[in-house]
């Protein structure tokens, strides 16, 4: 079955890049770019625990980068502080505990450098299985939250006084987020995986005429550039991630011709 | 609270840590009032609008339509319009004009048939009928700000708090403002609640003015209350602005008497 592996890997690699298209849009609206790689990169933390207490260590990932990115609103509340900078203490600090942890794993670690890359080859039946059912629930949350997103993402001010709970609202984009970044770790890796959420967004940006347009293109995008990178990566023997990364590069800087 | 009072505002204070921004401010809004805050730079008018609406952590009791604000409803927030005094958003927000008037109206007016003429009928009254397809991001300072009052007022709100509404609006825009405020006011009995740096806007349209430097220097009619004492509390010795009034045709204003050379 030498074609099973090839066809997990489309098939994850589609739902990724509709899932990191579909939030990057928000991502970029909302000025949080710096935050979904943050989020990724809290994420080693998270794998690096999974390894050493012999769990999934995407599961811990999860875990992990929601509780981490749960504290950055009310820290960014309370401290006098920035987002930016928020996030630039929080993201070295966890890499760092990162890093401590994995010093502690004992015996050779191969899978860490799929993490840190991705190997979307390596996507068993079982990992098929838990982005599946993680990918329908964040499309049922994104599904319920979408009107309301859209008009925090103009205005929060305005949406808290027509009656959006907006830090609820924020909580649970945060965990959308975070749920997305993780799936998509496994494709491209910690480093690369802001990528997949962001370039696909501004790509659609730079060509698009309204808000539909935008999540049109964003998704084709997205799905575009994995299908493309995936097929190059193996007919080329060439890394995934940064064949997939490359591919929607390419597309973003082909859209600047094309800016409206 | 009487039923004719449509905002009250009770020993409202906000705190930034160690700074009070503003300090024990009671005032009412009887239903048709237009009243204007006005106070020199950082004296607070915008804490306190963004205090009455709940947007900021504050002491104090605030009753907008009879009700706690975090006791009104979703559906109850329609009574409500607030235009802020800017959006922060990226260059190239895509999301057009017509999309997000439609979001906001959802909710009311799901069907959209009825979404549909209330917006043409809404931006045609702003007279930015031709703006419905533009994305948000192209439009102009001005442009944007009529957008945000024709969001504010679409689902045709009893209270209008507006926070600095004319900012990056021409003199033509200004004036057209002014006499759309009134008009809205008169014809449809909208309270309005706004905050102007601009003093010469209270003689213009206003009921009611509420003079703010951190803490109530003064509120009520303009005529009863903006005595030039009041001012120059206000505003400190040098305040000029107002003084104009005070100048007789022919003869130096007071502020400029000693300057012989600007006479």
């Amino acid at each position: 079955m030498i074609y099973g592996f090839f066809l997990r890997a489309i098939v994850v690699g589609v739902i990724s890049g509709f899932l990191c298209a579909f939030i990057g849009v928000f991502v970029i609206l909302r000025k949080m770019a710096f935050f979904s790689h943050a989020i990724a990169h809290i994420a080693l933390t998270g794998v690096a625990i999974g390894f050493l207490v012999n769990v999934n260590p995407l599961a811990s990932a999860l875990g992990f980068s929601v509780v981490v990115g749960m504290l950055i609103p009310p820290l960014i509340e309370k401290s006098r502080l920035s987002v930016d900078t928020i996030i630039g203490i929080l993201l070295p600090s966890s890499m760092a505990i990162g890093v401590i942890l994995l010093g502690f794993v004992k015996g050779y670690k191969p899978d860490l450098l799929s993490y840190l890359f991705g190997d979307i080859l390596a996507v068993s039946s079982k990992d098929l299985y838990i982005i599946l059912g993680l990918a329908v629930f964040s499309i049922v949350l994104m599904y319920f939250i979408f009107n309301e997103t859209t008009i925090m993402s103009f205005d929060e001010d305005w949406a808290k006084v027509s009656g959006i709970r907006v830090k609820y609202l924020n909580y649970l984009f945060v965990l959308l987020l975070s749920l997305i970044v993780i799936i998509s770790i496994k494709i491209v890796g910690i480093i690369l995986v802001s990528a997949l959420v962001i370039i696909p967004g501004a790509a659609a940006i730079n060509i698009a005429k309204n808000l539909r347009e935008t999540f049109i293109y964003s998704i084709l995008i997205g799905i575009l550039g994995e299908l493309v990178g995936i097929i190059a990566s193996y007919f080329l023997n060439i890394p995934t991630g940064p064949s997939i990364v490359l591919t929607i590069s390419i597309i973003f800087i082909l859209t600047l011709r094309r800016r409206k | 609270m009487n039923n004719d009072t449509i905002l009250s505002v009770k020993n409202l204070s906000v705190r930034y840590q160690d700074f009070e921004a503003i300090s024990n401010i009671s005032f009412e809004l009887k239903r048709g009032d237009i009243a204007i805050i006005i106070g020199p730079n950082g004296a607070g008018k915008t804490t306190l609008l963004k205090a009455i609406l709940d947007l900021l952590p504050h002491e104090g009791e605030v009753r907008i339509l009879g009700k706690k604000i975090s006791e009104i409803s979703r559906e109850e927030r329609a009574r409500i319009g607030y235009v802020s005094q800017k959006v922060d958003i990226i260059q190239n927000f895509p999301v057009t004009v017509k999309e997000l008037l439609e979001l906001s109206i959802k909710k009311t007016y799901p069907k959209s048939k009825e979404q549909k003429m209330k917006i043409e009928q809404y931006l045609d009254l702003l007279h930015i009928s031709h703006l419905a397809n533009k994305a948000i991001g192209e439009l102009s300072g001005g442009q944007q700000q009529r957008f945000l009052i024709a969001r504010a007022l679409i689902l045709s709100p009893e209270i209008l708090l507006l926070d600095e509404p004319i900012a990056g609006i021409d003199i033509t825009g200004e004036q057209t403002f002014y006499e759309f405020i009134t008009c809205m006011n008169k014809q449809y009995g909208i309270t309005t609640l706004l905050v102007s740096h601009d003093v010469t806007v209270v003689e213009k349209i206003a009921s009611k003015v509420i003079c703010v430097n951190r803490t109530l220097i003064c509120e009520g009619k303009p005529d009863e209350v903006l005595s030039e004492e009041k001012f120059e509390e206000l505003y400190g010795r040098e305040a000029s602005v107002y003084k104009h009034k005070f100048c007789k045709e022919g003869e130096p204003c007071e502020f400029y008497k000693d300057r012989g050379d600007l006479k």
